[in-house]
């Protein structure tokens, strides 16, 4: 097998990436021809990932390694990145959703837009692709700021008052929380002596083996306290969410789906790997850190967001709240707590992406929830949508909202934390609150405008059938999680 | 007869889906009519097959998510299907009863009305505990919404304590659904049945008590009962009559189905607590009926009283009082659906649900009084209605496990009859407030004479139920009885 064969995704996106910004030269301004071909690369890498995930198992690993000592330079990459399941089942979240951002972006911004702003949407995808991969702090931290400036500009696209206000915001938070990060890490540098994430493992494992591992590690406190906080900006883990809302409200829809779901996704998906995996032999460390991160997250997120009357910020405290839950699964951790977050992550982004893509059509320029009246009379298949997404982020079953909760409090009593299930549960129910009133809007009477179109609702009705089909029948998922990641482990 | 439960959960719910996208108001009520009159004969239609020997029948048992080892597993045994049956029955008297009573939207209350009906039959025929939480937590929402939307003055905040209050409880028995299923990697009720006692120690304590509370919190009893009054007052009426009728029932019938058996242990070590609770709620429910002037809130205290009267036979765990609550259920279910029908007949005439403001109408509408009266006779216990069949084999019950609660309980059945008769009084005589008006028409005589008839055949001859609980309470006396000796 060539070399290239394993990393075609990534490999495919780069190409992409390349051609987007020479159509830009040749045709400025034509979104329809960015539009088809990026959605094209777009499912070339999708199908890639999906024939590996097949395929994944100890020999193919083996393989890799053997083909990548005919290639001087190739080691290089497998020693700073990690092709792994785990990683490539991350990916299948990422690229489905990237597919669902361009089609609602084409339809957003039609030809007001050409091959730079696909070109953006590529390099924030490849950001995300390679950071859950990293296995290294450069290559963590390049990746990140790949995703972070991406973003900074996607948000201020738009070209209006509040969407420079939001990229502004955004960029000065960002811009902050990354300096964090490279403090932490130069600390982190300073326990193990190199960049690798392996030499740090090998150290505490080391040490605490040996009994050697303090309770205070004072250069490690310091330097996963800068981490966290960093990490937390682009979590919007409290209380390092403020920016959450404000962005949200000014920048278009498909970019707030995009930051809500794919780049937390992203986050979290490294967050997972250095803290069940790097920090793994020394828990006193990070857990109560992540426990007491994820209780104030959740809570803090659904009580704002009871107050809340636009939508969009609804949704953005909604996101806040989400990214309490699935914190809880990174500290149960395990075999279930990956499971939980991996399935958690991507019914998560469906839910995200379906109600974001009615939230353009008919709330784009006139957030406020009350305005929502009207909306059954008007469509109702628009309506019963939005219902649906609210009920199942609600976590209401049968719907796939519900499951996901369902697995990742299952993870946490699996490890014995009865007390953390409870207040996910709670919080829950304090989010129907809020879900249920936008629901009361919808079916209330009213006059409603709406901006129809057949892309958003083309992955409306997308994201409907996954919602309501997941819930009923969770096993087509759960049992191709399992499936992966059971051909690697048993080889 | 294959199926036959999956037909009657899913058939009103995709049935109601055409609901969403016509808008006609004379078709909404003709579909959702006779989709529920299908549904109701659907329901009848195993009758003849039912087998009086066997307790768990129609049983469907399929694999649903397979790595987690979570069937969709329904049957019934007599006590679920004859619930069954009253809710397909119920709901059918309700929404015939709500057709003049819903001006407004008609075609979305049909909707949430046929997934309501839905929703709740699955609720009485799942055995599997995940399959069981969902109907449970789902049937919340088409609730939530009928409250909310057609209700009366306080109808955001009583529909928003209801929520509140139910789903709370429901967080819990999520929980120690989750901690059982880990114990015992299945969630089907009668595998689980093989494993008892389930769990011991403080884990077994904190599943018996959230198993306990969620189910306390629907029957309601005391001190869970605050979303009651008013989740009763503000619903229309043929709402109130399936949250009364119906789903309070979801309480008392997990105590049957689900607590007892699972829990023999801690139940009988624990009974006094829900005994002396089931009191407070029968004696404190009939002085807070006496005190209200509004009609519907008055028949709201009544049922909680009454609901009282269920739990307390079902916690003298002995032959008399299981069977008494089981029959009790279903009295109760037609009594106070009965009573709501009436409100609503009345409130349609004369827009107001104040005691006070009425009076003199028996011969204003002298043929609704005459329902009333007999529903109200019903429903304070006489002798040859079937309120006095299952409030009479409870006490029996209750004074062969513990003759002093036996006192209290026969105390509420007096203050029963306090409150009730100078209700009836205050509605049907003294002053002639209003014109005549017309009495009964057609529909609502349709709607009326059956439950006439079933509250007299059951008063009367209350065998013919008896055979259907049998079997049931036999079973659950043997839990019992095995239970007591571990």
């Amino acid at each position: 097998m060539s070399i290239f064969y394993f990393f075609s995704p990534e490999i495919t996106i780069l190409i992409g990436i390349i051609l987007l910004l020479i159509i830009e030269i040749l045709f400025p301004k034509r979104g329809l021809i960015a539009f088809l071909i990026s959605l094209v690369f777009l499912f070339i890498s999708t199908y890639f990932v999906f024939e590996q995930l097949f395929k994944m198992n100890k020999e193919f690993f083996q393989e890799l390694l053997k083909t990548v000592q005919n290639y001087e330079y190739a080691k290089y990459i497998i020693e700073s990145l990690r092709f792994g399941p785990i990683e490539r089942l991350f990916d299948l979240i990422f690229l489905i959703g990237t597919i669902f951002f361009v089609i609602l972006s084409y339809d957003y911004y039609k030809n007001k837009s050409g091959g730079d702003y696909y070109f953006l949407i590529f390099s924030a995808l490849f950001g995300s692709m390679l950071l859950p991969k990293s296995e290294n702090w450069a290559v963590f931290i390049l990746s990140l700021e790949i995703l972070s400036f991406s973003l900074y500009a996607l948000v201020g696209y738009k070209r209006n008052l509040f969407s420079y206000e939001a990229a502004t915001k955004y960029f000065f938070i960002g811009a902050f929380s990354s300096s964090f990060l490279i403090v932490g890490i130069a600390f982190l540098y300073f326990v193990s002596g190199s960049l690798s994430f392996e030499s740090l493992f090998q150290n505490y494992a080391f040490r605490s083996f040996f009994g050697l591992l303090k309770s205070k590690d004072f250069l490690s406190i310091i330097g996963v306290g800068f981490l966290i906080v960093g990490i937390g900006f682009k979590l919007s883990a409290v209380p390092f969410h403020f920016w959450t809302p404000d962005v949200f409200e000014g920048s278009p829809s498909p970019t707030a789906s995009y930051i809500s779901t794919i780049s937390k996704a992203a986050a979290f998906a490294i967050v997972l790997k250095l803290f069940q995996g790097v920090f793994s032999s020394y828990p006193k460390l990070w857990e109560g850190l992540i426990l007491w991160i994820s209780v104030f997250t959740m809570i803090v997120g659904n009580l704002a967001a009871i107050r809340e009357n636009s939508i969009k910020k609804l949704l953005a405290f909604s996101t806040i709240a989400n990214a309490g839950y699935a914190l809880t699964g990174i500290y149960a951790g395990g075999i279930e707590g990956f499971k939980s977050i991996i399935l958690f992550l991507f019914i998560y982004t469906i839910m995200t992406f379906g109600a974001f893509s009615i939230v353009q059509m008919v709330a784009e320029d006139d957030t406020k929830i009350e305005n929502l009246k009207g909306l059954y009379r008007k469509s109702p298949f628009l309506a019963i949508s939005l219902t649906l997404f609210m009920l199942s982020l609600a976590g209401i079953p049968p719907l796939a909202g519900f499951f996901a909760k369902f697995y990742i409090a299952y993870a946490i009593i699996n490890v014995g934390d009865i007390g953390l299930a409870i207040w996910l549960f709670i919080n829950g129910i304090i989010s129907y609150y809020y879900y249920l009133k936008v629901v009361y809007y919808i079916f209330s009477d009213g006059e409603k405008e709406i901006n129809f179109g057949y892309l958003p609702l083309f992955v409306t009705a997308l994201c409907l059938v996954f919602v309501i089909f997941i819930g009923i029948y969770p096993s087509i998922i759960l049992e191709f999680v399992n499936n992966v990641l059971n051909r690697f482990i048993s080889g | 007869m294959k199926g036959i439960l999956s037909i009657l959960i899913f058939f009103p719910i995709f049935s109601s889906l055409l609901l969403l996208f016509i808008r006609n108001r004379n078709f909404v009520w003709i579909w959702s009519f006779v989709v529920l009159l299908f549904e109701f004969l659907l329901s009848l239609l195993p009758l003849g097959n039912f087998n009086f020997s066997e307790n768990f029948q129609f049983i469907e048992n399929y694999n649903w998510i397979e790595s987690l080892n979570i069937n969709y597993y329904l049957a019934v045994d007599g006590l679920s299907y004859l619930i069954i049956i009253l809710t397909t029955f119920l709901s059918l008297l309700g929404l015939l009863s709500s057709i003049n009573l819903i001006k407004t939207r008609e075609n979305e209350f049909a909707f949430w009305y046929l997934f309501l009906t839905g929703s709740l039959v699955g609720v009485f025929s799942s055995l599997n505990l995940f399959l069981f939480f969902i109907f449970y937590e789902f049937c919340l929402i088409p609730a939530y919404f009928l409250i909310l939307i057609w209700g009366d003055n306080d109808k955001v905040k009583a529909s928003f304590k209801f929520l509140l209050y139910t789903a709370f409880a429901s967080v819990l028995l999520i929980v120690s659904i989750i901690i059982i299923y880990l114990q015992f990697r299945t969630l089907n009720y009668l595998d689980l049945l093989e494993q008892i006692p389930l769990l011991k120690d403080n884990l077994g304590l904190l599943i018996f008590i959230s198993f306990a509370l969620a189910f306390a919190v629907k029957t309601p009893i005391f001190p869970f009962h605050a979303w009651l009054p008013d989740a009763y007052t503000n619903a229309p009426s043929s709402v109130s009559l399936i949250i009364a009728g119906i789903m309070a029932k979801i309480g008392s019938y997990g105590f049957l189905r689900f607590l007892i058996p699972l829990f023999p242990t801690y139940s009988i070590e624990y009974a006094y607590i829900f005994a002396i609770l089931s009191i407070i709620s029968i004696i404190y429910g009939g002085f807070m009926a006496y005190v209200q002037d509004n009609f519907k809130r008055l028949i709201a205290f009544s049922s909680f009283s009454h609901m009282g009267f269920i739990t307390l036979g079902i916690f003298s765990l002995n032959s008399y009082g299981i069977n008494g609550a089981s029959i009790q259920i279903l009295n109760h279910g037609i009594i106070i659906s009965a009573l709501f029908l009436v409100s609503g007949f009345l409130y349609e005439r004369f827009k107001t649900n104040s005691i006070s403001e009425l009076g003199g109408l028996a011969k204003t509408v002298p043929v609704l009084i005459v329902f009333f009266g007999l529903f109200m006779l019903s429903s304070v216990g006489l002798p040859g209605t079937n309120g006095f069949v299952g409030e009479f084999l409870i006490l029996l019950g209750v004074s062969l496990k513990n003759f002093s609660w036996a006192i209290f309980a026969v105390l509420g059945m007096i203050v029963s009859v306090i409150y009730m008769l100078p209700a009836f009084q205050k509605i049907s005589y003294l002053e002639i407030k209003f014109e005549k008006i017309k009495d009964l028409n057609i529909r609502e005589w349709f709607i009326l004479t059956p439950l006439i008839i079933l509250i007299f055949s059951i008063g009367i001859y209350p065998n013919f139920i008896f055979k259907f609980l049998q079997k049931p309470s036999e079973y659950i006396l043997n839990v019992i009885k095995k239970g007591g000796k571990k």
